[in-house]
């Protein structure tokens, strides 16, 4: 009775620790505070969009920012705010949907890679051939050879980010595949599946989401500058890649179409960064 | 890419580029090289009038900003304008050529004659008229390039038949049709695609992977110097050329070359930001194919002088062998509901720089201009486009338009349109493929149902690419093909465009090949110390232009 | 130590395997092909056909895959379909900017990073440090092209001080008017990996810091200076140089959306021209060559590790 309490007690207060180590870690609050408004706004952009950011007005070209358009016209009279709203959309969309497919393949990879040595040396030299690759030349050709289009560059994206994912569940995997109680489970008879997803995988998780935002972020970075080179999302889908793209043929007239976006760009990207930073602080037990 | 992804917009070829340049709508344009302005920096009149050492207030060197770096200047062997424009009048000559007005003039040949049936031509060649690699140009040389020249191009193959071109003497050169083409010589002068006369030395020693030619050698007033891959290509004048005409005489491509300037450069600039300024800081003495979103600005900048020319013909093509669009009741709707303005002025900006048009020939080919068949062109009518979208029994199928995703023209275009066929309900998707996959898509039915295209004009309408069958678009109408058949059998003039108006007026009202939205223009500027500046069909006249020393 | 060497050597090939068979048939599996681009959009189906069955493009993928491979094996990396000259001289050519752009752009990141991240490490957690990373966290966010856009809008499009965009030949333009227009575009390479190169310092600096040695000079009255520059500085310089290595691959790389948002004629653009003109030996050999070069850094750096630590060389 006496033990449980103080159990209870111990749990309470290190709940407590937590919390404040994630109050005091600044990083990780501004990042996450930014995340959370940019998928907020990714998720609400249908409703707050003041304009359908597709519908063409020609007598309304390149206006600069006003009271009407507050972030400006582009080349074709929509609404710059309107369009760079739905490419939170897009931005968002292709940023999770890359994190979370090679979250999930690239830990499969790096988990049985790690405790299978020969598959790892297969699976590896391949991911080593891929890295070895400059990712934005890999992803330009992919998407050329699949197409443009929010589907292949989420797809084009996901391949290059596994490689990144898997090397990192793999080293994890190494280093605790050597701990003294996984030998010992592994001694008393304990299957491969169980010690892989029950004992291994808990210990791996933490590290490898970190990495996840960092990719995240990094999704969010190749979407727009392949949007950029006009291999990304196609127009007239906004996203603030090609946004920028549009601005660049009119940078002597209408300089409000490459810093707004841009803004868009840095913000969110510097929220996914800080998130990360912050998420590896608050997982290190050192800290404290 | 952006190299070539404008290769269409480009070249003005039969255009009458030059004439709309000057048509009022430039304040700043000079006369263009006028017959006697030609040699004025050598005979010393015009502006510097009294300077007899002309020579040395001059530049030796040109900066042209160009925006597409070609794939080759063997120009014979494509239709793209940048090898035509760098290549044409410079490095190479034809036969005949055309001169302002669009007429066909001599150019190596001292004379030429057809027969009244249209079957037989002949042409005398200029004796003494040496290659750039020393060898005097005779009736095999002549005869070589004429015929490579059929071989690789579509449109000259059709006219010539099986026929082929034959030596008479070695100054003379001769081809016999078996049916008659009236339009033989303007297809040649026209160079769509190079019809221009290289050593036959040269054509029997060809690269045998691409079967294009080893070496860029031809009779005119510069030779080819250098070409930095990414940089520029430099032309080096030709002490020994031979020019033709009379000094001071000079017209269109026409003319004599005078050559004062030394080295030529054309500096490859893709980005029109960097010609922007280059033409600003005085990096270039002309620049092609700027912004029209910055011509306000160069009109108002002191030393800077523009010009404006047809660039080429907007169309919607449509699939006529595949897809929704096989049905004429679909081509109908899209064709009474797509509005030329709208269209245009996404895709170029600026109104100044395009003209909604009827006519399938822009109005500068004064012969061919016609307004047949207006009373279903334009109509930008929801109602008559929703009823022939009944009638076709559309279901919410997807329409697919084909764009290339690196040409911001064209795929603004696309833009515009998905946008008003989605107001009269319909599913559209847009296809946008990289320029290269664009270029085979359009090859391939399945793949689209229409595509925008910047056809380079032609110089008689049934060789408007979208008239046949073996081109994108697949045109299958068998009365065209009659027509078009019966047009190029009449040498008759009138009786040939009395054909024409019908067979436009059909193109309109029943067959819908294509939509013609308008001509285009496009626009360059050139310093103040550039003289004897002239334009024609996208290129400057190098041959007689010098730019004063500052 | 040798046998180590033969492992490693082996990753290396199979690498270099992949890469070769990965790029082969991506570029190859695009639609579109050079026989077209050459032809331009207009020209008959027929003519396109006959010009690919001339290149030999119509033989089976495999087969053309087999007889590369075996070219590049013996040395030859192919040939241009655009462009004349042999491929050595063709990448050279675009070599030259982009090397220049690349080495420029590293010494604006080293001569930024260096100083920052010792003084972050110095004043670690006090504002300095805050400071400085939250610039440096900046930093890595803004996208290259982005950053190249907004100097191009801020020094050339209002300031008027520098080009927007352009090459000029060092032989022709002099080192003056070369640096001008080669100053922007170094710039926004340059501040990224500043600031990647700036929390490298900062940290390697920082374990340095806390070793035993370090501690023990502290407490037998080693001035901060002396401290700092003589031990820690040089101990640090290990991973700092890696990095260093590693950002020299990653910037020849990233040089790509710089120098398509400058117009510089490089590699990066060379890259880009060729995916789109499908000029296939072209992309392969680029492609080969930067991983050749990349995996050849990493091999050295390997077999350094190995040399300085035993461990390394029989573990995994």
């Amino acid at each position: 009775m006496e033990l449980k309490t103080v159990k209870e007690q111990m749990r309470r207060e290190h709940r407590q620790l937590k919390i404040r180590k994630f109050i005091r870690n600044r990083a990780l609050m501004i990042g996450a505070v930014v995340t959370v408004l940019m998928i907020l706004l990714a998720a609400l952009s249908r409703g707050i969009a003041p304009y359908d950011p597709l519908e063409i007005d020609v007598t309304k070209r390149l206006m600069p920012p006003c009271g009407a358009y507050v972030f400006g016209t582009d080349t074709f009279g929509r609404d710059v705010l309107s369009r760079i709203l739905y490419g939170t959309a897009i931005s968002m969309k292709v940023g999770l949907v890359v994190s979370v497919t090679s979250f999930v393949i690239g830990l499969v990879m790096g988990l049985y890679s790690g405790y299978y040595p020969r598959l790892g040396a297969v699976l590896m030299r391949l991911c080593d051939g891929l890295k070895a690759i400059p990712s934005l030349i890999l992803a330009i050709a992919l998407v050329g050879v699949m197409g443009a289009g929010m589907r292949n560059v989420i797809l084009t994206l996901s391949i290059i980010s596994i490689p990144d994912i898997a090397r990192v569940a793999r080293s994890l995997t190494l280093q605790v595949k050597e701990q003294t109680y996984i030998e010992a489970l592994r001694a008393s008879g304990a299957g491969s599946m169980r010690i892989i997803w029950l004992n291994i995988m808990p210990n791996v998780i933490s590290t490898v989401l970190v990495q996840v935002s960092f990719i995240f972020a990094t999704a969010v970075i190749s979407e727009a500058s392949l949007s950029f080179l006009g291999v990304g999302i196609p127009v007239p889908e906004p996203s603030w890649g090609n946004i920028i793209n549009e601005g660049k043929t009119v940078i002597f007239q209408a300089w409000w179409m490459v810093v707004y976006p841009g803004i868009f760009i840095a913000a969110s990207v510097l929220g996914l960064n800080l998130l990360g930073e912050g998420l590896r602080d608050f997982l290190d037990p050192l800290t404290n | 890419m952006k190299k070539r992804m404008m290769a269409w917009l480009l070249a003005g070829m039969m255009a009458a580029s030059a004439l709309t340049g000057c048509g009022g709508k430039t304040e700043q344009e000079p006369a263009p090289a006028a017959p006697d302005a030609a040699a004025s920096e050598e005979t010393g009149d015009g502006e510097e009038a009294d300077s007899s050492t002309a020579a040395a207030e001059y530049k030796e060197e040109i900066h042209i900003g160009y925006k597409i770096e070609p794939a080759t200047l063997d120009t014979m062997m494509v239709g793209d304008a940048p090898a035509r424009v760098i290549s044409y009048g410079s490095i190479y000559e034809a036969l005949v050529t055309m001169d302002a007005d669009f007429k066909v003039r001599e150019e190596l040949c001292e004379s030429y004659e057809v027969s009244a049936d249209a079957k037989e031509y002949t042409w005398k060649l200029r004796q003494g008229v040496k290659f750039h690699n020393g060898e005097e140009m005779k009736a095999d040389d002549v005869v070589a390039s004429m015929n490579r020249w059929v071989e690789h191009y579509g449109n000259a193959q059709a006219m010539v038949g099986d026929s082929r071109f034959e030596k008479v003497d070695d100054y003379t050169v001769k081809i016999s049709l078996e049916n008659p083409a009236a339009f033989l010589n303007e297809l040649i002068a026209t160079q769509t695609q190079g019809s221009v006369i290289m050593p036959k030395s040269v054509l029997d020693d060809l690269d045998p992977e691409t079967g294009s030619v080893k070496s860029y050698v031809g009779t005119g007033p510069y030779k080819f110097g250098e070409w930095k891959e990414g940089s520029y290509i430099r032309l080096d004048r030709y002490e020994d050329y031979q020019p033709y005409g009379t000094e001071g005489d000079c017209s269109g491509w026409y003319g004599y070359k005078s050559q004062p300037t030394k080295t030529v450069y054309y500096d490859i600039v893709t980005d029109v930001a960097t010609r922007t300024t280059g033409i600003q800081t005085g990096e270039f003495d002309i620049v092609y194919e700027m912004s029209t979103d910055d011509y306000p600005m160069f009109e108002a900048t002191d030393g800077l002088n523009t010009w404006k020319e047809m660039n080429g013909e907007w169309v919607i093509v449509y699939n006529k062998e595949d897809g929704l669009t096989k049905d004429i009741n679909i081509r109908q709707a899209v064709n009474a509901i797509a509005n030329p303005t709208e269209i245009l002025t996404a895709a170029h900006g600026n109104p100044d720089f395009f003209r909604v048009e009827v006519s399938f020939m822009p109005e500068e080919t004064v012969n061919w201009y016609t307004d047949s068949g207006k009373e279903n062109a334009h109509k930008v009518n929801a109602e008559l486009a929703e009823e022939y979208l009944d009638k076709a029994g559309y279901n919410g199928e997807t329409f697919r338009i084909l764009c290339a995703s690196n040409d911001i023209n064209l795929s603004n275009a696309a833009v515009a349109l998905k946008a008003e066929l989605e107001a009269i309900g319909m599913t559209v998707e847009l296809v946008t493929p990289d320029w290269t996959s664009y270029s085979s898509y359009r090859s391939d039915p399945s793949k689209y149902d229409v595509f925008f295209a910047a056809l380079i004009p032609v110089a008689v309408p049934p060789l408007q690419l979208y008239l046949s069958s073996t081109w994108a678009g697949f045109t299958q109408d068998q009365q065209i093909f009659d027509l078009v058949a019966q047009m190029n059998q009449t040498t008759d003039l009138d009786a040939c465009k009395e054909v024409w108006d019908e067979l436009q007026a059909y193109c309109w009202t029943e067959s819908l090949p294509a939509t013609k939205l308008g001509t285009v223009f496009l626009y360059g500027v050139y310093t103040d110390q550039v003289e004897n500046f002239s334009s024609f069909c996208s290129g400057p006249i190098i041959g007689n232009i010098a730019v004063r020393k500052q | 130590m040798v046998k180590y060497i033969a492992r490693k050597m082996f990753a290396v090939l199979t690498v270099l395997f992949v890469v070769s068979f990965v790029t082969f048939f991506i570029i190859h599996l695009t639609p579109g092909d050079p026989a077209r681009v050459m032809l331009g959009a207009d020209a008959s189906e027929e003519a396109v056909e006959n010009l690919r069955e001339q290149m030999g493009l119509n033989r089976p993928l495999p087969v053309q895959y087999v007889e590369w491979l075996g070219n590049v094996l013996r040395g030859n990396l192919g040939d241009s379909i655009f462009m004349k000259g042999s491929m050595t001289s063709i990448i050279g050519l675009r070599m030259k900017p982009t090397v220049e752009l690349t080495v420029f752009a590293l010494v604006i990141a080293v001569f930024i990073a260096i100083p920052t991240g010792i003084l972050a490490a110095r004043g670690r957690g006090r504002l300095v440090d805050q400071g400085m990373m939250a610039v440096s966290m900046l930093g890595v966010s803004v996208p290259n092209f982005l950053l190249g856009l907004l100097l191009v809008l801020l020094f050339a499009v209002k300031l008027k001080l520098f080009p927007a965009s352009g090459y000029k030949e060092l032989q022709e333009a002099g080192l003056l008017e070369h640096l001008r227009y080669l100053l922007l575009p170094a710039v926004s390479l340059g501040l990224m990996h500043a600031a990647l190169l700036s929390r490298m310092t900062r940290s390697a600096v920082l374990e340095v810091l806390n070793k035993d040695y370090i501690k023990m000079a502290k407490a037998k009255g080693v001035r901060a200076f002396s401290l700092m520059f003589r031990h820690a500085l040089r101990n640090a310089l290990i991973p700092v140089i890696t990095v260093i290595a590693q950002s020299f691959v990653s910037l020849l790389a990233g040089a790509l959306v710089t120098e398509t948002v400058f117009n510089i004629p490089g590699i990066g653009k060379l890259v880009i021209d060729s995916i789109s003109r499908r000029d296939y030996e072209v992309v392969q050999a680029m492609v080969l060559l930067i991983a050749v070069v990349n995996v050849l850094i990493m091999f050295l750096l390997d077999i350094l590790y190995g040399i300085i630590d035993p461990r390394i060389r029989s573990g995994k």
